[in-house]
């Protein structure tokens, strides 16, 4: 009997020892998968809770990073579609638009929710279809991405204290629903192929040999694609789609891509190639089906002798 | 090196080119070989209407009113009361 109790303590306390005192909770499920099997075939490396680097969303990951967006900053769009005034400040050596809604963090305060609410409304909530788009694109199915999207302005709502007027919004709001969704995501083991973006590089050109072939060469002049390929990008594998949606239609870069969605660069890269070749694949079907086939031209014939 | 080893070449750098993350000299490499080659510099254009298609796609607004008027609801129970 003694020795059985001396046992099961030794038993427990390496258990302790080794794992920590919440040691069969915190385990991950899937940690057998990442001794035994290469992290090359893993397309989305597990990760342990514990592991993930949730970007506090007071920070400005981008603007920390001085990678202040290029070109036309897309905030002054938004600002001016939704209405509101706003001014140009100079920072950073850049022209930043700045909503004209409180001049200070103490002027924010002291205006109370009315102005917080104003400010809310004029320059969060027009980003809501850029938000459900990227939502839709980390999130498995409709319902998910619904409840992020809500989850992800309740979150910007209650902490907008913490948004600084002039950086970009749609980032602090895209930085926010990573983090709700990392905190919700229900990690699966999901192995597919492995990630190679020289594999993928061709892409560009064989999609165009593809469609030449198919007599659809003229596709994107000649036909209205707008709503194939948002078919076709709700088709894609959420893998794949979440980089394809940030890149080309949110059109953040590779860097920015890895950051928000806790991959290598490279992974970006592979995964955009594919995606985008997928995309060309199925729009190519759908113009084949609408009937754009230009016929082949005749081969030459050779005179008869 | 051969015009064909140069073309594929060529053409595994048309996404990295069109994203414009090449390094200079390797982008001036690809825009002097566009200028002289038809055939990668239509790979290039098939490439560009592309990418120009799926930035212009349009997601109707009508998709959007449903969420909308949810994250409306949360937001209104959180006590948002400005007008919109």
């Amino acid at each position: 009997m003694r020795h059985r109790r001396v046992g099961f303590i030794v038993l427990a306390v390496t258990i302790v020892r080794r794992k920590g005192p919440l040691g069969f909770i915190r385990r991950p499920p899937f940690s057998d998968h990442r001794e035994t099997s290469g992290r090359e075939n893993c397309i989305d490396p597990p990760v342990a809770r514990d592991e993930f680097p949730v970007i506090p969303f007071y920070v400005d990951p981008y603007a920390a990073a001085g990678m202040i967006a290029r070109g036309t900053d897309p905030i002054a769009q938004e600002l001016s579609e939704a209405g509101a005034a706003y001014m140009t400040v100079r920072l950073n050596h850049q022209e930043v638009p700045q909503p004209m809604l409180a001049r200070s963090a103490s002027e924010r305060v002291s205006r109370g929710r009315e102005g917080r609410d104003a400010e809310f409304a004029a320059v969060a909530l027009p980003l809501l279809p850029s938000i459900a788009r990227v939502a839709a694109a980390l999130t498995r199915d409709a319902a998910d991405a619904d409840d992020l999207v809500q989850d992800t302005f309740l979150q910007a709502y209650r902490n907008w204290h913490a948004f600084t007027i002039g950086t970009d919004c749609r980032r602090w709001l895209i930085t926010i629903c990573r983090n709700e969704f990392f905190r919700r995501r229900h990690r699966e083991r999901r192995v597919t192929a492995v990630d190679d973006a020289d594999l993928e590089l061709l892409g560009a050109a064989r999609a165009h040999i593809e469609a030449r072939n198919a007599g659809a060469e003229e596709m994107f002049a000649r036909l209205d694609l707008g709503p194939a390929i948002a078919r076709a990008i709700a088709d894609l594998d959420p893998v794949f789609r979440s980089v394809v949606v940030l890149s080309d239609i949110e059109g953040f870069g590779y860097d920015e891509i890895a950051a928000a969605l806790v991959i290598p660069v490279g992974t970006v890269r592979s995964r955009l190639y594919r995606g985008r070749r997928k995309l060309q694949t199925a729009l190519l079907s759908y113009a084949i089906d609408a009937g754009l086939r230009t016929p082949a031209p005749e081969p030459a014939r050779r005179p008869k002798e | 090196m051969s015009s064909r080893d140069n073309c594929e070449t060529i053409a595994s750098q048309l996404w990295p080119y069109l994203d414009g993350i090449l390094p200079d000299s390797e982008k001036d490499r690809v825009v002097s070989h566009l200028e002289e080659c038809l055939t990668c510099a239509s790979h290039l254009d098939f490439a560009s209407s592309f990418l120009d298609a799926v930035h212009k796609a349009s997601f109707p607004e009508a998709e959007f009113e449903t969420i909308r008027a949810r994250v409306m609801r949360a937001l209104n129970e959180e006590g948002f009361a400005a007008q919109t």
